[in-house]
């Protein structure tokens, strides 16, 4: 174990010491679980273990809440997609459904690429997945979506743009 | 990022959407090679960009229904737009004691709770004998028609007295089990509801309308969208009522859940030791000697950084 491992194991460890109680009433304002906002809150601390400049923060709470913030939306965000597949899923005959397995992959990859596109209007997002997945060209989905072939080429400015930002990010 | 790099960066996508249009004249193409040329930073861009392109999982989605990835996809995020009128009212007296109600911030009248490490035994008003997991929350409420007990979260184990004229049922978000007189465990989990049946037997009507009877020796799954499905049970899933953690081949993933709930602080598994299968019966009330056991029947090393943070590794 190397030096910066170390003394970031100290950091975290003494964040959690003096922040987690705090911490774990804040999430839990917004959890109808007493449980979940432990987990919110133990994985907080464990993805801060692994941020770039830990050693630099001075005033740790902002940088808490933040992460605890994302995680809360992030987990909401799932639930919420997968319910909407899974809507779909059962108006499909049921010979036709993936199975148990495939639908977990299928899960994580909408939930990826909804995570990309995050922020995005509807259309940009109709946009860009219409190009991508079936190739379509600008005027094809421009038709589609009532818009210009320019407009669409904005669309996919916007959305290359966002993943972009988003993967930087990670 | 400074604004030049903004800047860069709108230029880099705008070049990308032009050439993937597939309609970009030789004199476009001119100049985007100009520009791309004209700061190492921006065909770091370009290259940045392409290879972020090439990670989507294009080949899985490309398999589903297109209406169905854009149908999900565009699902508005309800509780983002929810989170932030609640902040905003939040204050206001009464309407901020309902939204705390609805968050676990003010207690339930006959609402029940336990902690992290904490297992409560009760006897009911009736004289049916229920036990709390930890981590859990339910609210009773017992009036002349019923004995109704709303599982918040969690897990319990209800013994239920005897009493004809009046149903003893548990409800959890994804529907309800109704019994006379029986032994039975629920678990609410995020997704779904699981019941167990110890003694006898219990109706279940879920959200969504389906009913089933579920017997002795059966466990049932269902959750609020139209799943409903019953199974043998193990005959260890009401262990943890004496303190005992009981696993006949599951991983240790599985196992660690199962501590958290019994110990503060932090737990890290790494990745490569999650699917190590075990089978063993364990102490949820002394955590430290469940992970001393499972030291030494795996091939893992447990390093305390502090006592409430444990890491389990793959043994060096």
């Amino acid at each position: 174990m190397d030096i910066d491992h170390i003394s970031r194991n100290q950091v975290i460890d003494q964040w959690f010491k003096k922040e987690y109680r705090w911490l774990r009433a804040w999430v839990r304002k917004d959890t109808d679980c007493p449980h979940n906002a432990e987990d919110i809150a133990s994985e907080t601390f464990v993805q801060a273990l692994t941020l770039k400049d830990l050693l630099a923060v001075r005033a740790p709470r902002p940088l808490l809440s933040t992460i605890a913030r994302r995680l809360m939306y992030e987990g909401w965000r799932r639930r919420d997609l997968e319910r909407a597949y899974m809507a779909r899923l059962a108006a499909q005959a049921e010979g036709l459904h993936p199975s148990p397995e495939e639908q977990h992959l299928i899960l994580e990859a909408l939930y990826a690429v909804d995570r990309l596109l995050d922020g995005l209007s509807s259309n940009a997002r109709t946009a860009f997945l219409y190009h991508q997945l079936d190739g379509m060209t600008y005027p094809e989905i421009g038709r589609l979506l009532g818009v210009s072939p320019t407009r669409v080429q904005q669309y996919m400015a916007q959305a290359i743009k966002r993943i972009y930002l988003v993967m930087e990010q990670a | 990022m400074n604004h030049s790099d903004n800047r860069a960066i709108d230029e880099a996508a705008q070049w990308l959407a032009l050439l993937m249009s597939g309609h970009a004249s030789q004199d476009e193409q001119r100049a985007f090679a100009a520009w791309r040329d004209s700061h190492p930073r921006h065909a770091e861009l370009i290259s940045r960009m392409g290879g972020g392109l090439a990670q989507l999982p294009l080949d899985t989605l490309r398999t589903v229904p297109r209406q169905t990835v854009l149908g999900t996809v565009n699902t508005p995020a309800t509780r983002r737009r929810f989170l932030g009128q609640s902040l905003s009212v939040v204050g206001l007296g009464a309407l901020a004691w309902g939204l705390g109600r609805v968050y676990g911030l003010v207690p339930e009248a006959g609402q029940l709770q336990t902690d992290t490490g904490e297992r409560r035994s009760l006897t009911l008003a009736d004289g049916s004998a229920m036990t709390l997991n930890a981590q859990s929350r339910a609210v009773v409420r017992f009036d002349s028609a019923q004995r109704l007990v709303l599982l918040r979260c969690g897990e319990l184990l209800v013994d239920v007295a005897r009493d004809p004229g009046r149903p003893f049922v548990v409800e959890t978000e994804h529907g309800s089990m109704r019994a006379l007189g029986t032994r039975f465990l629920v678990q609410r989990g995020d997704d779904r509801t699981r019941l167990v049946m110890l003694h006898s037997e219990v109706e279940i009507t879920t959200r969504s309308g389906l009913k089933r009877v579920v017997r002795a020796g059966e466990a049932a799954s269902f959750d609020d969208r139209g799943y409903l499905s019953v199974s043998p049970a193990s005959g260890y899933e009401s262990a943890w009522a004496d303190g005992l953690l009981e696993v006949r081949e599951s991983t240790l993933g599985e196992v660690v859940e199962h501590l958290r709930k019994y110990r503060r602080g932090i737990i890290v598994v790494s990745p490569q030791v999650a699917d190590l299968r075990i089978t063993g019966l364990y102490f949820l009330d002394d955590s430290d000697r469940t992970l001393k056991l499972l030291e030494r029947s795996l091939p893992l090393s447990i390093h305390y950084y502090s006592p409430y943070w444990v890491s389990i590794e793959p043994r060096a």
